[in-house]
């Protein structure tokens, strides 16, 4: 049994992860598939079990159940390997106070022999990080661009960011997204992010995964969901269609003179089904990645209040 | 480059860029032969994952509307569009229809809806020659 679960194809693999802290379970069952050279988004609320997950993939955290595979590599065998090969940035960024950014930048080169020099001097300058500035001196915003500069600068084959530019302005953010887009376009390099924030994940990730109370409700490419849910908008002429039965329907709004419906698994079925109930004139609209996170987390919600 | 991307649009980000590289085309914003930025480029200019605009210029390759000249780059392709006309009244057909469906169900009446089209379309016209005459 143990030698199936290799991990090979994929950066990070985990099986029916698990981790409570006393009676709380705060992950179950995550079945997390990250494919080597692409970019995945987790997307939950806060408290979802986003950080914890990721905890565990780095090694900082044990899981209580389940199996995890890094680059191919278990981590209670190789965790120095792992840690040599993956930078983790989290929204608890690891700084000592008392160093300056060279200081720091001297520091963190003494654990990776495969430290690029002319990257992290190419970074530094790039972000224009004062090197005699202590670190306890450095705005949050440049506190964040050297914990991500002292992470690609030993280059990373895997990258994970945990809530990366969570509390950060718009500038901070845009300029973790650009390297992060440059990292994946001239290296091939695979990255899992966390955030809450729905359009940072839309505009970088491949795959999507949604957390809602430490379970993950849906992993797919982000192509796919939009393939799949989609809305119906049609004009009612004062008579509303009788809407039972129509194959994965999950919301109904009701405008004056028109019905916008959610559909999750769209396709030629949907239509078929409005048009038997007199809708003449669908049109169907994309749906943007925040109303299908919202309408996923809250169907699950309702699903566990009917319990 | 004029793209523009909206995360919150729900069109996927692949399609607003062939869409909007298409409508420049059609805009004459974009010429036969002229160069695209490279995937790179253009990912990071529009903060998106390069295998998006990577996406975005294979359906537009297959398409016909670019081509990739090896070792230096890739251009906007000669004819343009590459549909026969007929198809080409098809696809617009189509996109009017659902413009005037949605107009109708908004309450205008067929005078309204014409003068509507025609201003639209003198609009582009408009358009158009600027672009030309800037260049």
């Amino acid at each position: 049994m143990r030698g199936d679960f290799t991990g090979g194809d994929y950066a990070i693999e985990t099986e029916r992860l698990g981790r409570t802290f006393g009676k709380f379970e705060a992950v179950r069952d995550v079945d997390l598939k990250v494919t080597r050279g692409t970019v995945f988004g987790l997307l939950g609320v806060n408290g979802a079990g986003k950080s914890t997950i990721i905890k565990m993939i780095v090694g900082h955290l044990r899981p209580t159940s389940g199996r995890i595979s890094v680059l191919g590599r278990t981590l209670e065998k190789d965790l120095i390997d792992v840690r040599r090969r993956v930078a983790y940035v989290s929204e608890n960024r690891y700084l000592y106070e008392w160093m300056t950014v060279e200081e720091s930048v001297r520091f963190t080169r003494a654990f990776h022999d495969n430290w690029d020099e002319r990257k992290a001097a190419d970074l530094l300058r790039r972000f224009s990080l004062p090197p005699d500035k202590k670190v306890r001196q450095l705005s949050r915003g440049n506190r964040a661009r050297l914990c991500l500069m002292l992470a690609l600068s030993f280059n990373p084959e895997l990258i994970i960011l945990d809530e990366p530019t969570s509390g950060l302005d718009p500038i901070v953010r845009r300029d973790f997204i650009e390297n992060i887009v440059s990292e994946i376009a001239d290296e091939g390099k695979t990255v899992l992010f966390s955030s809450h924030i729905v359009d940072e994940v839309e505009r970088v990730a491949d795959y999507v995964g949604i957390i809602n109370d430490g379970e993950l409700l849906l992993t797919s490419s982000l192509d796919d969901i939009k393939a799949s849910y989609k809305r119906v908008r049609y004009g009612t002429n004062g008579t509303r269609p009788e809407l039972s039965g129509v194959p994965g329907l999950l919301m109904v709004e009701n405008g004056r003179h028109e019905q916008v419906l959610t559909v999750k698994g769209f396709g030629d079925e949907v239509l078929g089904a409005l048009g038997a109930r007199g809708v003449a004139n669908p049109e169907v609209l994309p749906i943007s990645l925040e109303d299908i996170f919202v309408n996923t987390v809250r169907a699950e919600r309702e699903r566990r209040a009917a319990r | 480059m004029f793209i523009s991307i909206d995360p919150a649009s729900g069109l996927p980000i692949y399609l607003q860029i062939v869409n909007q590289i298409k409508t420049g085309i059609a805009l004459g914003r974009l010429l036969p032969e002229e160069p695209l930025p490279s995937v790179r480029q253009l990912a990071l200019e529009l903060a998106v994952n390069p295998n998006t605009v990577a996406r975005a210029y294979l359906d537009l390759e297959y398409e016909g509307v670019i081509y990739k000249r090896q070792g230096a780059g890739t251009f906007v392709s000669a004819q343009g569009v590459e549909m026969s006309k007929n198809e080409r009244r098809k696809v617009l057909s189509e996109l009017i229809e659902k413009a005037l469906v949605e107009g109708v169900n908004l309450g205008l009446d067929e005078r309204e809806l014409r003068e509507t089209f025609d201003r639209v379309l003198e609009r582009i016209m408009r358009a158009r020659e600027a672009e030309a005459v800037g260049r």
